[in-house]
């Protein structure tokens, strides 16, 4: 579904992103780890056309999606959670959830109302609170707004940059608990994480990043058996790191 | 598990596998410049950067690395983790220089066991396979490897080990063995004894026979097959890159599929180092896609072949290599004609009453080469 070869990516001079490969299959459960600064979210502007690579090829669905502009990859499919949440905490969380689907202003209004029910039904929590405003909210439960109000956009790739950041450890099973769901029913995931466990326990692959370039790769199972993934990102609590 | 059959990967569309080739590559050529000191130097001598690999394309811009690298490597110097993080080693001989050895990670050990496991699938081993492996077992990658191999799939395996003819017949016929590992030279031999004991091959359970390790004609696999009354499969790999499992021949005997989401082939001209284009006959290189312990880049394997992109018949999509024609080095130029010593073991087999068990001698006389084969 998603092919990315060798690109990289400049902030001005500075290379963030040094030849990054990577694909993502439909239905599958990607995940990217990596350290602070490794270039994990200048990858997923790279993807959403945020921040145009330089040099090398974005394909999504078999197309060249690199140049293209932001608000039109959103229309080709593919959505991100962004990190932080970035909501508009003024507008009620109803309003934020129907930002997701601006660009269907020409759909009809029930199928979009549909696509709000099954929301609601999957984030009953969401529903309870439409008619506050999102900045009063707590951090899960923004989090949750956010990526409703990126299935708003019926996305076929759902890119999530690190949704567990900054909450409470029952609050980041609850948010997995959602993503496994949305995997189970077939939805495509790229999810930046540094909270490794939870990654692995959604993602069939994974690549670590490491200044801005992909270190590691392979099937979950690899990675948890590889040394310097697990010095670097399971920590000393992993039962089979004794150093 | 009654067989180890991977078609995600073994019926790869060609544009995915060289994405999958392509991130492999990329993540391996990283590795090696960061941790072994050797591709470090040789990268900032050529004045490479591992990021300047943005296709398989690239793949002629990187170095080759030869036998010698290794030994000159010895023991360790070329493993990319730390000695802990190996969990097998495994060394050549050594009778010509320092020995070069091998080390394995967990995961390491993990592939080689799947991809041994899918090349005996491949030629029809399962879980019902009662399997002597008559290869020696010790510092030779080749008894472990079809041995982990077979334990994956669920067979039943009797490591044998090599030698001790008569007890190898006697274990064949009482413990019911179906598949038989070990050399074609040594599976001539077991067919010899067999003769000379007055034990009729059909009156035993086998029916495959797995060999490798050494280069082999179709006229003496003909004889095997005639002979033992069995299946007799050829299968590629040196130790390396990883062991057996690197290549195998599938039903169709149209070659060997190599196993390209592990191991990035290419075909060189030996003299010049040139890429060469599928269907040529070279030299075989390999690159390791997936190893944690010893990846090597461009690995010179000095085994001369084609490589064939066509689909086969059997479905798979992996790109199969020639049997292997010969060495790059051990020709033999005798009175300016090249000499294989295969090309020998062809006319032997075709005399009547000789067998494929043969000394060449080479003398000098003044200007004059002149080659003894000794029967």
């Amino acid at each position: 579904m998603l092919k990315i070869q060798s690109i990289s990516t400049y902030y001005d001079n500075l290379r963030v992103l040094s030849g990054v490969s990577l694909h993502v299959r439909e239905g599958e459960a990607v995940a990217l780890i990596g350290a602070n600064g490794a270039g994990k979210t200048t990858l997923m502007k790279s993807i959403t056309g945020l921040l145009p690579p330089r040099r090398g090829k974005l394909l999504f669905m078999d197309k060249n999606i690199a140049g293209t502009s932001a608000n039109r990859i959103v229309r080709k499919g593919i959505a991100l959670v962004p990190e932080g949440r970035k909501l508009f905490a003024a507008l009620t969380v109803l309003d934020n959830l129907m930002l997701g689907a601006y660009h269907r202003f020409s759909a009809d209004k029930s199928e979009i109302d549909d696509d709000l029910e099954k929301i609601y039904e999957m984030l009953p929590r969401l529903a309870e609170r439409k008619k506050q405003y999102a900045g009063t909210l707590s951090g899960g439960e923004q989090q949750m707004v956010a990526i409703g109000r990126a299935l708003m956009s019926k996305p076929k790739l759902l890119l999530l940059d690190e949704p567990s950041m900054g909450l409470a450890p029952t609050i980041v099973e609850e948010i997995y608990s959602v993503l496994r769901r949305l995997r189970a029913e077939g939805l495509t995931l790229l999810v930046v994480e540094q909270n490794v466990r939870q990654a692995f326990n959604l993602a069939s692959r994974a690549y670590v990043l490491e200044t801005g370039r992909i270190v590691v790769q392979g099937p979950v199972e690899d990675l948890k058996e590889n040394s310097e993934v697990k010095r670097a990102y399971l920590g000393k609590g992993y039962k089979e790191v004794w150093e | 598990m009654t067989s180890v059959w991977k078609p995600e990967y073994e019926l790869m569309d060609r544009e995915e596998l060289e994405q999958l080739q392509l991130e492999r590559l990329q993540t391996i050529v990283h590795r090696c410049y960061r941790n072994v000191a050797f591709y470090k130097k040789k990268f900032d001598e050529m004045g490479l950067l591992p990021e300047d690999v943005n296709s398989l394309d690239d793949l002629r811009k990187l170095p080759f690395t030869v036998k010698d690298n290794l030994r000159d490597s010895y023991p360790y110097d070329m493993f990319a983790v730390p000695l802990r993080e190996i969990v097998r080693i495994h060394s050549s001989s050594g009778t010509t220089g320092h020995p070069t050895v091998v080390g394995y990670t967990r995961n390491d050990l993990l592939h080689w066991s799947e991809l041994c496991a899918r090349m005996m699938t491949m030629v029809g081993v399962g879980r019902d396979d009662v399997i002597q492996i008559a290869f020696g077992y010790g510092l030779f990658t080749g008894a472990f490897g079809l041995h982990q191999g077979a334990e994956l799939i669920g067979a039943s395996v009797i490591p044998t080990s090599v030698g001790n003819t008569r007890r190898q017949i006697l274990i064949m016929r009482d413990y019911k063995s179906t598949a038989l590992v070990c050399t074609p030279s040594y599976a001539m031999t077991i067919v010899e004894a067999m003769e000379e004991q007055g034990v009729d091959p059909k009156t035993t359970d086998l029916r495959l026979g797995l060999f490798g390790s050494e280069p082999w004609t179709e006229k003496m696999r003909e004889e095997i097959e005639s002979k033992l009354y069995i299946k007799a499969t050829d299968n590629y790999g040196l130790s390396e890159v990883i062991g057996p499992g690197v290549a195998g021949e599938c039903p169709e005997r149209c070659g060997h599929h190599i196993a390209e989401d592990h191991f990035l082939p290419e075909i060189i001209d030996p003299e010049t180092g040139a890429q060469l284009p599928p269907g040529e006959e070279g030299e075989l290189v390999i690159t390791t896609l997936t190893k944690e312990g010893l990846p090597l880049i461009r690995y010179r394997t000095r085994d001369i072949t084609r490589l064939h992109y066509e689909k086969c018949g059997c479905g798979r999509t992996l790109a199969r290599i020639e049997r292997i024609a010969r060495r790059s080095d051990d020709m033999l130029i005798i009175r300016g004609v090249n000499v294989y010593p295969q090309q020998i073991e062809h006319v032997l087999l075709n005399i009547e009453g000789t067998k494929p068990h043969y000394m060449i001698y080479v003398t000098r006389e003044g200007a004059k080469d002149r080659l003894e084969v000794w029967v």
